[in-house]
């Protein structure tokens, strides 16, 4: 039991959910309670112990669903879980000259006791991909004593006619010995797909994508950067076509009408609209201190990503000064662009007045052109002057101007945080904490435009 | 972690098994899934106290009600909001009373300084009798205090926990994990009975990880069709059947829409006592119309209900054969 309920966290674990120790030992009481008997009362009573978000619970509930699938009872229903003996022989009693042939006959547990214990031997620990799973099925039956079994089966098929065990125990034990190899290869895959696979990817990335930003280990970086590039890729193909659909669609009138002159005011040239205008600027500023760093990297990641269904993008970060970044940008992949960016402009006290100041001077024409301007950051300004003022001009001349923040509201205005004062200024302020809230804004933003 | 000999709960068979609490709530007109009765029945077995979230309106405030019921245990709630703090959820000392006896008091102070020499010896005779001012009989429970002191054992309920700062989730977390409180004045205070304590949230903010540790917890969600129409009979009997199951119908639809407000199962509820008084057999367009502001709270929401009218309703009648 302890076995199963210490292999069952870790597969929660590795599917994203954070189960501690002492969670694990309420589990185990709980269980003692409960009993192993009623898998859905197993599953309520686990539920209860071990996933507590919303999220948990449904990343619980997939891993719970895959791991207590297993054995399957012989008329398809799933079975108790591994500890409770199945009472469900899967072979003849055969006599058994080989320690494997010996499990013939005796319960499903035990054989899956056997499987698993073989399978770690073999070191199904270390598989690392999908197409290593018949390698590790064949070390796992190796490692069951696959060989002496079947030369046991060959030394039974040729027993003489009428001798006991004959040919038809023969039979029998191949026949169980073809549902073994069967079983093997069903566990190395189900271990895949529990520990390491495809699957157990997924639910990971569906949690670090409602995961809070600034919590990320260092290790998931990679991952979510690329999420990151993939949705940004999405709806930058879904913004494509709408938008070329759009620009077919729409009659231009005047511009139709005056082609007509030179037909004597026959219209069969018909113009359209076309959105090639000069099209407006999104300026993004971004505080690239410590405390909103992380956010500062996903947004312009985004932004970035979405390539050209967006408007220009002019890009500034900041921490105690001012500085514009779509050059690096415009030459580096973003990520190096970002290293570069923290590397050459990061570092100082945060001074959100200045660089207020320095953005308005930097992009006035834009903001006369109609730019909308997106601001990343936490608004925490050492108690410095916040240059209101230079704010509100802003936002008067923007089109849109939307602040994002990673402190929920509650924060807003504690301790050196301006952000109650600069919410007058913008068109909008929205607390932005994980992927899933950026993709939000940033279908928003695509849709709005 | 310490873990401290905790007192023993109220023996019981009513919460012998998941099976017997979900009876006995029904009983009691609250319905619930297996899921709640197995968490509550580990909560009060394994001494847990149980994290409640879900959408409002779902019947959270009302599970604890419920046990306190079943279980003949005094209700006490501490309904959280932004800048509660210790004086108002744990103690306070009653001023006034205090500063009244001083006052009561001064002509004594003559008589009892009577021989005194000097400064210090008064100070030190004054110090004597000081600690009378923070004793029991100048100290205001507060509902936290009050579930520990409880004399025949409490259902301690902290509802919207997520309404309170973050800073308070820390008060909670002593008196969680091991029952006991510590006032400075006094002392340590142990749980005499381990109160039941449920605490609920709306997720208006996630409830730290630390707390959540320390808790079961139970997600309800809104209920299926089947669960809802259980719950409706049970609150508004009088409904018939085939008006029960069209109104549930309607209801289930009606939140797969992309509402700002979907109707929560109080809402069921009101509706279905709505119609009732409208003499109502079965759901049609006008009354439908009629009533849907007793369902949904937003203008836009009534709004983008009418508009899908005709579907709800044919998907509330196919519901209800
Ligand atoms: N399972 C249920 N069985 C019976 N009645 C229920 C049930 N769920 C909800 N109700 C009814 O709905 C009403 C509202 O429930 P309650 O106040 O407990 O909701 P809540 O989840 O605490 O909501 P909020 O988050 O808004 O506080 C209750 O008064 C009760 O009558
Ligand atoms: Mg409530």
């Amino acid at each position: 039991m302890e076995r199963t309920l210490t292999d069952f966290v870790r597969v929660l674990r590795n599917a994203g959910v954070r189960v501690s120790p002492a969670e694990t030992l309420d589990a185990a009481s709980a269980l003692a309670l409960a009993g192993y008997g009623d898998r859905e009362l197993v599953r309520q009573v686990l539920a209860a112990t071990l996933a507590k978000t919303i999220d948990d619970k449904q990343l619980f509930d997939d891993c719970f669903t895959r791991f207590f699938a297993w054995p399957e009872s012989a008329d398809g229903a799933p079975a108790a879980p591994r500890s409770e003996p199945a009472p469900a022989p899967l072979a003849p009693a055969a006599p058994g000259a080989t320690p494997l042939a010996g499990l013939a006959g005796t319960d499903d547990a035990a054989l899956v006791l056997a499987i698993d214990a073989a399978a770690r031997g073999a070191g199904i620990d270390a598989m690392s991909s999908f197409t290593q799973r018949g390698l590790y099925t064949r070390r796992t039956l190796e490692a069951l004593g696959w060989q002496a079994l079947q030369e046991r089966i060959l030394e039974l098929e040729q027993a003489p006619p009428g001798a006991e065990p004959g040919r038809a125990a023969g039979l029998a034990l191949k026949q169980w010995s073809d549902l073994l190899r069967e079983r093997v290869r069903e566990h190395v895959e189900r271990h895949y797909l529990l520990f390491a696979g495809a699957q157990a990817r997924e639910l990971r990335e569906s949690v670090l994508r409602s995961a809070r930003l600034s919590q990320l280990e260092e290790r998931d970086l990679e991952q979510i950067t690329r999420i990151v590039r993939r949705i940004a890729r999405r709806l930058a193909a879904r913004y494509a076509t709408r938008r070329r659909e759009h620009r077919r669609g729409l009659l231009d009138v005047p511009r139709t009408l005056r082609a007509g002159v030179a037909h004597d005011g026959l219209l069969f040239e018909p113009r359209w609209k076309s959105r090639r205008r000069d099209r407006p600027a999104l300026i993004a500023l971004c505080d690239i201190s410590g405390s909103v760093r992380a956010y500062a990297r996903f947004l312009l990641l985004f932004l970035y990503g979405l390539g050209d269904v967006l408007p220009r993008v002019r890009s500034f970060v900041f921490s105690s000064r001012l500085a514009e970044v779509s050059e690096l940008f415009a030459q580096h992949p973003p990520e190096v662009a970002l290293a570069l960016a923290q590397r050459l402009h990061g570092g100082g006290s945060t001074d959100y007045g200045a660089a207020l100041r320095a953005l308005l001077e930097a992009s006035g024409r834009e903001l006369d052109g109609g730019a909308s301007v997106v601001i990343l950051g936490d608004a925490r300004n050492n108690r410095g002057d916040p240059a209101l003022a230079a704010l509100r001009e802003i936002g008067r001349r923007a089109r849109r101007l939307v602040w994002l923040t990673p402190e929920p509201e509650s924060l807003w205005g504690t301790g050196d945080s301006e952000m109650l004062r600069y919410r007058g200024a913008c068109s909008e302020v929205r607390v932005v904490q994980s992927i899933r809230q950026l993709e939000r804004f940033a279908d928003d933003l695509l849709r709005r435009d | 972690m310490s873990r401290t000999v905790l007192p023993p709960p109220l023996p019981t068979a009513l919460m012998d098994s998941p099976a017997d609490i979900r009876a006995g709530f029904e009983e009691a007109h609250y319905i619930c899934s297996a899921q709640v009765a197995t968490t509550v029945y580990l909560a009060y077995q394994l001494q847990k106290p149980v994290l409640v979230e879900g959408p409002p309106g779902v019947g959270k405030t009302e599970l604890a009600k419920t046990l306190a019921q079943y279980l003949s245990l005094p209700l006490i709630r501490l309904q959280c909001y932004e800048g509660l703090d210790e004086s108002k959820a744990l103690y306070e000392w009653k001023y006034g009373k205090q500063l009244l006896y001083t006052q009561v008091l001064k002509d004594q102070l003559g008589d009892l300084l009577k021989g005194a020499h000097g400064l210090a010896e008064s100070v030190a005779r004054l110090h004597e009798f000081g600690d009378i001012f923070y004793s029991e009989e100048f100290l205001e429970p507060r509902p936290l205090l009050k579930a520990m002191r409880a004399e025949q054992g409490a259902l301690l309920l902290i509802d919207e926990i997520d309404k309170a700062d973050q800073e308070f989730e820390s008060l909670l977390l002593e008196m969680l994990s091991d029952y006991q409180l510590s006032v400075p004045e006094i002392g340590t205070v142990r749980a005499r009975h381990t109160p039941l304590v449920v605490l609920t949230s709306n997720s208006t903010r996630e409830v730290s990880d630390a707390l959540k540790r320390r808790c079961l917890h139970l997600y309800i969600p809104f209920p299926d069709a089947v669960l809802e129409n259980r719950i409706v009979r049970a609150q508004v009997p009088e409904v018939t059947d085939a008006l029960r199951a069209q109104l549930v119908g309607f209801v289930q639809a009606l939140r797969e829409l992309d509402l700002k407000k979907p109707p929560a199962v109080s809402e069921s509820i009101d509706w279905a006592r709505a119609l009732l008084l409208l003499h109502a057999r079965a759901l049609d367009d006008v009354l439908v119309r009629q009533t849907l502001n007793v369902l949904l709270k937003f203008e836009d929401d009534i709004q983008a209900a009418a508009e899908n009218l005709p579907a709800l309703l044919a998907g509330a009648r196919a519901a209800a054969p």
